[in-house]
């Protein structure tokens, strides 16, 4: 029995996930759009227990379970807890969005519960079989939140988009995949690939060809910059609890699985392989700040801006193994928190103005003047200014990028996050500085996606599920830089992925 | 156990690769549906012969079930549902050559990796008369974990499949036409 518990957390997920399907089976109320109250708690309180149960494992010795094919280390660990707790977080965005819109939830609670478990998965896979179906059970799920709002056209049309394009990326991932299978002698086991590919005389030409499709298909699942096509335009037609969850939990999947194929099965092609991943890092983070610019609708300037973000994760993970860990799992910890809250303000202001278009945010800040407030906070958090979180995280990451001797990928990162702040700030500026037009209620404006549908809903403008997470992200955004020290030394002490002395 | 490829073996062999090859170009390039089914069919066939050939008899059985059996039945089914395909205009030859070149510069590599020797086979097995026993460990030892998340993948596809098809209360209003679901 000793042997499942490193898949504990796993295996709570999945109970609370059959739990959320008879919940709904079984529940009583005939109104549909107040359906999900069940649903949503369930699935909440199994991603807590998911989550203590991670931090219960965080301090174990790393080990291989099921004859070599789950690894438990504890930065496999640190993974799989940002995407629980951006789950979390995700879960409490959707309740009210989906009522507001007329749309049950519960089965929302089912794909994002389907999509940790595969995320997390992943994050400890150690074996080509359950990366893949691991990888193809996040993927799937995606796809799923992406066509959420089924009646939305956006929403199928950016659906669609995803599901052929991911597919081809799949498909990349699988013929890479069978290539590393023959050159690592008939094994699946990431070790043993590891071992055979440093036993060659020299690195054969084969070896590239493999690294290059399995980093085609984990780019596209990251949207690094030569492919991040797909992204603006699935986050701004997928409603924006699943745009939500694509752009934290899904990424920190893939940036999980990169990870440990860059340092355990490909550490033959170092250092020229970390040299690719720098040139996708500079790419991220120019093409993603450049054009977020000149953004006009929220939820794409935020895709661009999780596109740059990408980049300087890229950054640390294009360092050797050892010297970027540690930033990147601050950089990434820290991002779930501003990422989520900047997403929760979102989704709670197209609730009360009805758009997501930047223009319609001018003079919010003097009629909502506590959610502009967070979402500044979480904005200006993202830009890297001093007093917030996200500043510490990108100083720690840069400062181990310039350690790791990036110079220039180190320079571009920090020019471009000063530019970054240009177009935070001029969300920013416009809620705060400029005329408040007749801002409508969200009753006289639907969500442009449910104008169809006459709700009755009783009024509420601050829905409490969502100010509760809103809250929650903006505190943690504001209260971590006290607490800086301790978690820089809780990430220092994340252990190397299991490697067996290779 | 070692497999001697011998020359009725290698010839065996090569008959047998002749029907995966062409089996899966006929599904590409068949002309109707119906058609494009059936030669999926002689792919998935000679596939099960390949297994066969390397010892691996339940594998082979359980593709002939499972595969042929069950899977390309129910894609004629759905098919016959359907009823017939409009024939696609036949895309112009420039575009043709254009996926050919695409997809031999994604194969070849391959065939000469294999010509080349690159393949270390050290860790290959080739089942003996133990292969339901090799089966049943791997399936409770290092493939438990696959072979559940497939389970919980399926269970997923089914509920989101259910979810994008089945109509709702709130779908009850009648819809513009181009608003089915594309999935």
């Amino acid at each position: 029995m000793l042997q499942f518990a490193p898949i504990v957390p796993e295996a709570i997920l999945t109970i609370s996930l059959i739990c959320v399907c008879f919940a709904d089976l079984f529940q009583t109320k005939k109104v549909f759009y107040k359906k999900g109250w069940e649903t949503i708690w369930i699935a909440a309180l199994g991603l807590l227990l998911s989550i203590i149960a991670l931090v219960w494992r965080l301090p174990q010795p790393p080990s291989l379970i099921l004859g070599g094919a789950f690894a438990e280390d504890s930065l496999g660990i640190a993974f799989r807890l940002i995407i629980a707790m951006g789950s979390f977080i995700c879960i409490f965005l959707c309740l009210d969005y989906f009522q507001m819109g007329g749309t049950p939830a519960a089965e929302f609670t089912i794909f994002v519960l389907a999509s940790t478990i595969g995320g997390m998965l992943l994050s400890g896979s150690n074996d080509l079989v359950l990366a893949f179906v691991a990888f193809e059970c996040l993927s799937l799920n995606s796809y799923l939140l992406a066509g959420y709002t089924r009646k939305d056209l956006r929403s199928q049309e950016s659906a669609a988009k995803y599901l052929i394009l991911g597919s081809a990326s799949s498909c990349a991932l699988a013929y890479g995949f069978s290539w590393l299978y023959g050159l690592g002698g008939g094994s699946t086991s990431f070790q043993e690939i590891g071992f055979a590919l440093n036993q060659y005389p020299s690195v054969p030409f084969a070896t590239w060809i493999a690294f290059l499709l399995v980093f085609f298909g984990i780019g596209f699942k990251l949207s690094a910059a030569p492919f991040h096509q797909w992204a603006p335009d699935v986050y701004e037609g997928s409603p924006t609890p699943s745009a939500a969850f694509l752009s934290v939990s899904s990424k920190a999947a893939g940036l999980a699985i990169a990870a440990r194929l860059l340092w355990v099965v490909f550490s033959s092609l170092q250092p020229q392989a970390g040299q690719i991943v720098q040139l996708l890092a500079i790419l991220s983070m120019l093409v993603g700040n450049l054009i977020a610019a000149s953004q006009s609708h929220m939820k794409r300037m935020l895709a661009y801006s999780s596109i740059g973000q990408i980049g300087y994760l890229l950054l640390a993970l294009s360092l050797e193994h050892g010297q970027g860990q540690s930033s990147l799992m601050l950089y990434l910890g820290t991002y779930v928190f501003m990422n989520m809250g900047a997403f929760a303000c979102t989704i709670l202001l197209s609730l009360q103005i009805g758009t997501d278009s930047i223009r319609s945010y001018a003079g919010l800040f003097q009629t909502k003047p506590w959610i502009c407030g967070c979402l500044s906070l979480c904005l200006l958090s993202l830009a890297g200014l001093p007093p917030l979180v996200g500043f510490f995280g990108k100083t720690y990451l840069f400062w181990a990028a310039w350690q790791g001797q990036l110079y220039i990928p180190t320079i571009i990162g920090v020019f471009t996050s000063a530019l970054s702040l240009y177009y935070y700030l001029r969300v920013i500026r416009i809620m705060f500085t400029r005329e408040a037009k007749g801002t409508l209620s969200w009753q006289q404006i639907a969500l442009p996606a449910h104008k169809e549908i006459s709700f009755s809903l009783e009024k509420k403008d601050t829905p409490p599920l969502l100010t509760l997470t809103l809250v929650l992200c903006a505190s943690t955004v504001s209260l971590f830089s006290f607490v800086i020290g301790p978690l820089t030394s809780i990430v220092n002490d994340l252990s190397f992925f299991y490697n067996d002395g290779f | 156990m070692d497999i001697v490829f011998d020359t009725y073996r290698s010839s065996l062999f090569t008959a047998i690769e002749l029907g995966v090859f062409f089996g899966s170009i006929g599904v590409v390039v068949a002309p109707s549906m119906i058609y494009a089914a059936f030669s999926l069919g002689i792919t998935l066939l000679s596939i099960a012969f390949v297994y066969l050939l390397f010892n691996a008899d339940l594998l082979a059985a359980a593709q002939v079930l499972v595969y042929i059996g069950a899977i390309n039945v129910l894609i004629v089914f759905a098919i016959m549902l359907v009823g017939p395909a409009p024939l696609l205009p036949s895309r112009p030859l420039a575009y043709r050559l254009l996926c050919f070149g695409a997809a031999s510069g994604l194969c070849l590599p391959l065939v000469f990796a294999s010509t080349e020797g690159l393949w270390n086979k050290t860790k290959l097995e080739i089942p003996g008369e133990d292969e339901i026993v090799q089966i049943g460990i791997g399936l409770f030892d290092r493939f438990l974990l696959p072979f559940e998340t497939v389970s919980l993948l399926l269970l997923v596809a089914l509920i989101g499949a259910i979810w994008i098809a089945r109509a709702r209360p709130e779908m009850k209003r009648e819809m513009p036409s181009q608003d089915k679901p594309l999935l």
